[in-house]
């Protein structure tokens, strides 16, 4: 199972957010726009880190907007579908 | 056929790794933007505000390119991962030239030179054009970020990895009382050397004013 705590640091390692500590993000906190303010490159880093650390592959859009909700969302989303 | 150019401003940065102190932080205060940077996109940042300039044409020059992104890019094909869209994006020559203009908002025209050896001394002659023609101010930069893992296995000439060099140029009717001449700058990519002559012939002279081939 993964920590919400462990996605957090591993996110603001993908995208390189200096100076943000995983204590400074809600769980609640949107990926995008407000929240941690990603864009559409981001999705692209972040559904490509998907695959290569927990092996999830979207089938479909809708899928990918659920998970990509919120910080909470992506941990249940990568504990219900990845390869831990 | 040769014109004068009033040399406003001269700056360059070096190290044999990395150049430590390019006060992004200040220069580029969204975390969000600063994040992506490349390495000469960051010496250009710096290098733009050491001449006092952040709104205006550009020309930008660099022989190599952005060569950590491309490395990336070559790393994942090689071992069969996809690419990431960040290397993708900042794999291309204007790379730095393009940061600078969306954190400044700059909107004019910027032209990107690669020429290998001759890229340094063909920004000079495309800026020069490009004062005259325009008849405003430009600035000149050239930067090379070399300091990619295991470059050290084919570098054998290069020691200053991390370099960049820039200058602000404006057309005038003065005399030059600068001459320029070629020098080698050993330790620095050859590309660089053109430009570099310029500013070390001008550093620390009152109000520069130098004869440029068009």
């Amino acid at each position: 199972m993964v920590e919400i705590e462990t996605l957090k640091s591993q996110l603001i390692a993908l995208f390189q957010l200096e100076g943000v500590n995983a204590a400074d993000l809600s769980d609640e906190a949107a990926l995008f726009h407000e929240g941690l303010g990603l864009d559409s490159v981001d999705a692209i880093e972040l559904t490509i880190f998907l695959d290569n650390e927990y092996e999830i592959v979207f089938d479909n859009m809708a899928d990918s907007e659920t998970a990509f909700v919120s910080i909470k969302k992506l941990v249940e989303y990568i504990n219900e579908h990845g390869v831990l | 056929m040769k014109m004068n150019f009033k040399v406003n401003a001269v700056a360059k940065v070096y190290a044999k790794e990395k150049c430590d102190n390019l006060d992004e932080k200040r220069l580029v205060p969204k975390m969000m933007l600063r994040r992506r940077l490349t390495r000469s996109a960051k010496m250009m940042i710096y290098l733009s505000n050491q001449c006092h300039f952040g709104d205006g044409p550009v020309v930008y020059g660099s022989a190599y390119g952005e060569m950590q992104a491309t490395a990336d890019i070559v790393g994942a094909i090689a071992s069969d991962q996809p690419i990431s869209p960040t290397a993708f994006q900042n794999s291309v020559y204007n790379t730095a030239a393009s940061y600078f203009s969306l954190l400044y908002g700059n909107r004019h025209e910027i032209l990107t030179i690669s020429s290998g050896n001759d890229t340094s001394s063909n920004v000079l002659q495309t800026a020069a054009l490009q004062a005259m023609s325009m008849n405003k101010e430009v600035l000149l930069v050239c930067t090379e970020a070399l300091n990619i893992p295991n470059i050290n296995e084919v570098n054998t000439c290069t020691d200053y990895l991390e370099a960049g060099v820039a200058l602000t140029i404006t057309p005038t009717d003065e005399i030059p009382n600068i001459t320029i001449e070629k020098n080698d700058h050993a330790g620095f990519a050859p590309s660089l050397w053109d430009m570099l002559d310029v500013v070390d012939a001008c550093e620390g002279q009152g109000d520069p004013v130098i004869a440029l081939e068009l």
